[in-house]
């Protein structure tokens, strides 16, 4: 029984650093898009004499969406920026508490975020974009959406920081403290 | 919420070690929802969308792109060779080339820490090797560093001209002065040094025929800066499109002039402009809330009058605000300080007399300092990291550029024309 939930824990393991993998090469192949938009907007400008009226919007909006789905995986990784220094210093227990604290407080408005985000897609759902003449709940919905895969994330951010009290991600917190 | 609860929570959250964007996001969440109007909550994705779907911001994960393609493509080893030739031969010859080649690095990146990862496991073994003391090699790669960010192309540039609404273009010019006079600075304090010392005066050997591709090889590493400059002041491009420029000019110079780069360093550069990009973006994207909940509760009159109430004169606010902000340096980001402080002190600055550009390169160079600066200088931890050297030595070694850092600080905050001059050149009204 203990060999198969800790196997089915592994598995889910396993699939969240893909996804967040997956996520980084996706993000990477938006950014890239946006750049041969950019570009070709100058070219074509300057040898057609034609510019692209979707080629702004456009890249604002991968570049949103590139932006909201790596924080998700920057957000798995716990790499965001951070003020330490005061952290590192402070006793292991109330670092333990502290960051199960965080986990929580990070979730709780992530739900708040999904929810609100998604309202506001929907309310956007009859708006059109002037340039790409899309429905402006497609650029919104990069909210709600990052918010989801953010959520899940942080689950096992705090399932992890639950189980290992002197870990931060793949950081062991008393290598860089002495207390 | 009064806005003393709210400013409350959002440092408990930030100082206690919660992200910086999450504390700006949670704390402007708390607000938003005990100010007792549930639509406010509601408009929240609105303020946030709004702060990061803005266009000249996604010129910030272009120039991050181009700058680590050009890394990538090899641009840093012919750098140092070019500066080596150039200025090897005097007495600290190697500690003035990584000066040299940090000054040309910058017109690549727009960043410190790629300057640290590019040069820094270059120039530290070798220096040392020379006879450098191991703690002055490490002080000098990061302390000459600090011009990444100012000479153009910048990230934190283009974060403050989103925020201020001030052009980028006038701004990229506006810190070339400051920034070159930075590096003749930490050139200076690197001469002084070299003597005092008697560091090594190595001979250096050179053919015409080397000195010419040498040449060749830094001449295009600075065309970059320059298209991106002379594309954005000429009205040929736009911020962004400049940007996009810089990452093709890059991916020709990786891919056919130095046939160096390869797929793989491509992709890597992408998924780490993306990481990069997005940190910044969190942040971004916290404090479109966090300048929200300031409007409303009139955070700039209460500071303009705060520090009106302290000194009316301009010398004396002129330090105050660098005082603050170097304190604020020493905390955060540079980025994260220009973000929340920037539009809030902006109100006094003008009552000085500073234009915006101004106050924008001197607030540029002074958080930057910071970067430098224990507790939490991420240049000086990574610097300390890559060397395996003491901090607070390297700390000490670092002192005499920081001070010139400062005096370069307040000239920029008394003396308009080093950040005005050359935009008016250029026709830029400021």
């Amino acid at each position: 029984m203990k060999s198969s939930s800790s196997g089915l824990l592994t598995s889910i393991g396993s699939f969240l650093s893909r996804l967040s993998d997956k996520l980084v090469l996706l993000s990477a192949i938006l950014l890239f898009i946006s750049v041969i938009v950019m570009t070709a907007l100058v070219f074509s400008r300057y040898l057609f004499k034609y510019s692209f009226p979707w080629a702004e919007e456009l890249t604002r909006y991968l570049i949103v969406y590139m932006a909201l789905l790596t924080a998700a995986t920057v957000t798995y990784e716990r790499e965001h920026i951070t003020v330490n220094y005061f952290f590192d210093h402070l006793p292991r227990l109330l670092r333990y508490v502290l960051r199960l604290f965080f986990d929580i407080c990070i979730f709780a408005t992530m739900l708040i975020w999904i929810f609100v985000g998604f309202d506001t897609a929907l309310f956007m759902e009859y708006m059109w974009s002037s340039g790409l003449g899309i429905s402006m709940m497609w650029p919104y919905f990069a909210i709600p959406l990052s918010g989801i895969i953010m959520s899940i994330f942080l689950i096992r951010n705090f399932l992890q920081d639950l189980k290992h009290p002197d870990r931060y991600g793949n950081k062991d917190l008393d290598l860089q403290v002495k207390e | 919420m009064t806005l003393g609860v709210f400013l409350l929570v959002f440092l408990a959250f930030l100082f206690l070690g919660m992200p910086v964007g999450f504390s700006m996001l949670i704390s402007g969440f708390l607000y938003l929802l005990f100010s007792g109007d549930f639509m406010n909550l509601m408009m929240m994705p609105e303020k946030v969308f709004g702060g990061i779907n803005v266009f000249v911001l996604t010129a910030i994960p272009f120039f991050m792109l181009a700058g680590d393609i050009m890394n990538r493509a090899g641009i840093s080893d012919r750098l140092i060779q070019f500066s080596n030739i150039v200025i090897g031969r005097v007495r600290g010859g190697l500690a003035q080339v990584n000066v040299l080649a940090s000054i040309l690095f910058a017109g690549i990146t727009g960043v410190a820490l790629g300057d640290i990862a590019a040069l820094g496991t270059i120039f530290i073994p070798s220096m040392e090797k020379q006879g450098y003391d191991k703690e002055f090699s490490a002080g000098v790669t990061a302390a000459s560093s600090l011009v990444g960010p100012i000479i153009p192309p910048s990230t934190v540039i283009v974060l403050y001209a989103a925020v201020m609404k001030v052009s980028v273009g006038g701004m990229f010019l506006g810190a070339i002065i400051p920034g070159l006079l930075i590096g003749v600075a930490d050139m200076g304090v690197v001469a002084a040094i070299s003597s005092y010392r008697k560091y090594p005066k190595v001979v250096v050997k050179t053919t015409p025929k080397e000195f010419m591709f040498s040449l060749k090889d830094a001449f295009l590493a600075m065309l970059m800066p320059v298209i991106i400059i002379a594309g954005i002041l000429s009205g040929m491009f736009t911020p962004t499109e400049a940007a996009a420029v810089s990452v093709f000019y890059s991916l020709i110079i990786g891919f056919i002039v130095y046939r160096s780069l390869k797929w793989k360093d491509l992709l890597a550069s992408l998924k780490g402009a993306a990481r990069s990009s997005a940190k910044l973006y969190l942040i971004i994207a916290g404090a479109s809330v966090i300048t929200w909940v300031f409007g409303a509760e009139q955070v700039p009159k209460v500071a303009e009058n705060f520090f009106l109430s302290i000194t009316t004169s301009k010398i004396l606010l002129v330090l105050l605000v660098n005082a603050f902000f170097l304190f604020m340096g020493t905390w955060m980001d540079p980025g994260v300080s220009i973000i929340l402080f920037a539009p809030i002190l902006w109100p006094i600055a003008a009552k000085m007399g500073l234009n915006e550009i101004q106050f924008g390169i001197m607030l540029i160079i002074n958080t930057n300092i910071g970067l430098c600066t224990p507790p939490v200088g991420n240049i000086l931890f990574a610097i300390t990291d890559l060397a395996k050297v003491d901090l607070f030595k390297v700390s000490k070694e670092v002192l005499p550029f920081l001070a010139f850092n400062l005096l370069i600080v307040l000239a920029t905050g008394f003396i308009p024309e080093l950040t005005l001059w050359l935009p008016r050149l250029f026709g830029i009204e400021v």
